[in-house]
């Protein structure tokens, strides 16, 4: 077990001639929530991205839960975010052929206990809300509601690590706020640490730990 | 891989789901149709021939007899050179060769045609299936079976006689005319010997052949199907132009003014509707897996290996493969059960069933319908519905093979 739960040391990212991440060094606390703050193109998705391992770093090194991305297969990859991360997106990202609780289902395919992975989709959803529409599709759910089962698929293979990418950026303040205060609630019910990317200053406030970034550099990071 | 979500994807696209169940059902479904009803009609162009027991029917254009009087030859019944006969009957293919003499008896007051054969399945061993009533006849008979249409019209009966060109003949049976066929049609069946001689002593053979009481003027051949062409080709260039060699391949050109499939031509029309129908697949394919490029990059950030993505999109393009091939083969068996069999008519040549045209009484209806029962050919189905399945398959696998080369910008904010 480790205290950092995510450690970048000199990460660069580089698509085409655009260098987005110019030499990254950062150490994120396990259990905090810290939000990632600044301007469009300042590299901010990215760097979720990268801390993810959805893009390949083309240099430096990036630990996730004490381990080292550099060399995983894209397969051993995927387990790993199976494993240790959940995503939140900002357009939520539901499979729309599916209801919420086969939504929250979907990471917990290749575990073995299905009664055991459904036990915990249906306890999520309840969680969050939403516990008399398991069988609704995404189609027939609010802004918000979609967010709640996305927060739910998010936590259902205990994650370590959550990373959210602005999102309460499709919902309006009120329904954001709720969401918020949920995420929030349910990350701290489940012990992960909660990385978000915003531009929301609020949420920023909120946060135990601001990163600013600014043309693919950390300004600075507050704790 | 979760054939729950894969439903549940397939019945979320319900429209294109049903768009390529049916093109693979339609591709199906005319490839074994085609090849059924071809297949049928190739059944029925070998009826005729195959009614008599053989598969070639050989004969040879000789001459009109100066008086049209007594035995006399069918001028498509030329006596047949022993060395001929023998040579056929050496081909490569060639399993057995019957002697047949066939003849007219021209009188005043009757006609009648006679065919003398021997043994074997194509000669006398071929009676007893027809048999209507009394006994086949056996190689050193002297006895005759007649046709029943004859019998019925000059009221013959077994144990009665039978004068034919001065010989009475005992009647031993009676076959059924209509599942005869109308290949080598007579009136009179005997043992070959007995025709021979008969032949042999007719004045009006001998004005035109040296017949002997060993010679035929009529070979039916089994041959094996395999070398049937080259049998009839080499048999062709034996007997030089006046050879008269009748196959399925000659009744195919009797068949020439119906509709007529032959299996190859159902298979390449087959093999066209199935091209159309896998690019259609891939088309439909594409543009799934174009219009879910974000919805695979979420399993992807959700923790799904991308050969679990790829093996989703198989799944669902197998189960629409298997539905479109189960379809097509459930619509192709109700509609062969339904067509029930295929009826081709068929005017045999002259050659074939030659009755002196000039006695009215004595012209036959050369007309021969021929009903064949369609049936599934499960070889068809089987390749038809494995290749609709590799298209549905191989069409996913390419389109999928590769991951994205950035998932996540799939994903990121808009």
């Amino acid at each position: 077990m480790t205290d950092t739960a995510i450690q970048l040391q000199g990460v660069t990212k580089r698509y085409g001639e655009l260098q987005v991440l110019k030499g990254i060094d950062l150490s994120v606390p396990a259990g905090r929530f810290v939000a990632v703050i600044g301007k469009s193109g300042s590299g901010k998705s990215t760097l979720l991205a990268v801390m993810s391992g959805l893009e390949k770093a083309d240099g430096g090194d990036v630990l996730l839960a004490g381990e080292n991305l550099s060399g995983h297969s894209e397969a051993r990859m995927a387990e790993l975010r199976r494993r240790t991360i959940g995503f939140v997106f900002q357009s939520f990202n539901l499979i729309p052929s599916l209801s919420a609780l086969d939504n929250v289902l979907l990471p917990t395919f290749f575990d073995g206990d299905a009664a055991a992975s459904r036990a915990r989709a249906v306890s999520l959803l309840e969680q969050v809300g939403l516990g008399g529409r398991l069988h609704h599709r995404p189609s027939q759910l609010s802004g918000g509601e979609q967010q709640r089962v996305a927060i739910a698929r998010a936590l259902v293979g205990h994650p370590k690590i959550l990373l959210a990418d602005e999102p309460t950026g499709n919902l309006d303040a009120e329904t954001g706020a709720d969401v918020l205060g949920l995420l929030l609630d349910m990350t701290r019910i489940n012990g992960a640490t909660l990385l978000i990317v915003t531009h929301d200053l609020d949420i920023a406030a909120r946060a135990d730990m601001k990163i600013e970034m600014k043309d693919g550099r950390i300004l600075n990071g507050h704790a | 891989m979760s054939l729950r979500y894969a439903l549940h994807e397939l019945d979320y696209r319900r429209g294109r789901s049903l768009v390529t169940v049916l093109s693979i059902a339609v591709s199906v479904l005319s490839a074994v149709l085609l090849t059924a009803v071809a297949a049928s009609y190739a059944r029925a162009v070998r009826a005729p021939v195959e009614t008599v027991g053989a598969d070639m029917v050989v004969q040879l254009t000789g001459d009109i007899p100066p008086e049209l009087k007594g035995i006399v030859f069918p001028h498509p019944n030329a006596l047949l050179p022993a060395n001929a006969i023998a040579a056929i009957a050496q081909l490569p293919g060639v399993i057995s060769v019957t002697r047949g003499v066939y003849m007219w008896e021209l009188a005043s007051d009757h006609y009648a045609a006679i065919l003398g054969l021997a043994d074997g399945e194509a000669g006398l061993g071929s009676f007893p299936a027809r048999l209507i009533d009394g006994r086949p006849l056996r190689t050193d008979d002297r006895a005759v079976i007649l046709d029943s249409d004859f019998a019925a019209k000059s009221a013959f009966k077994v144990g009665g006689e039978i004068d034919v060109a001065g010989t009475t003949f005992p009647v031993a049976g009676i076959v059924d005319a209509a599942r005869g066929g109308k290949v080598a049609r007579a009136d009179v069946y005997m043992p070959l010997a007995a025709a021979q001689r008969l032949a042999a002593a007719a004045p009006m053979v001998q004005a035109l052949y040296p017949f002997r009481d060993s010679d035929a003027n009529l070979l039916l051949v089994k041959v094996d199907r395999q070398h049937l062409e080259e049998v009839v080709d080499k048999t062709v260039a034996l007997l030089g132009k006046k050879g008269i060699v009748s196959s399925e391949l000659s009744m195919r050109d009797a068949l020439s003014g119906v509709l007529f499939l032959s299996q190859r031509m159902g298979l390449i029309v087959a093999l066209v509707i199935g091209v159309f129908a896998a690019a259609f697949v891939l088309r439909a394919t594409a543009s799934a897996v174009a219009e879910r490029r974000r919805e695979l990059a979420v399993l992807q950030a959700i923790g799904w290996p991308w050969r679990c993505v790829r093996r989703q999109v198989l799944l669902e393009n197998g189960l629409l493969a298997l539905a479109g091939v189960g379809a097509g083969l459930v619509m192709a068996a109700i509609l062969v059960g339904l067509l029930g069999e295929v009826s081709v008519s068929v005017e045999l040549p002259w050659d074939l069933s030659s009755t002196p045209h000039f006695i009215p009484e004595a012209t036959l209806d050369r007309t021969q319908t021929i009903t064949v029962p369609i049936s599934l050919p499960w070889e068809t189905a089987a390749i038809a519905g494995l290749g609709g399945i590799a298209v549905a398959l191989a069409s996913a696998f390419a389109l999928a093979r590769s991951a994205p080369a950035h998932p996540w910008s799939l994903l990121r904010n808009e």
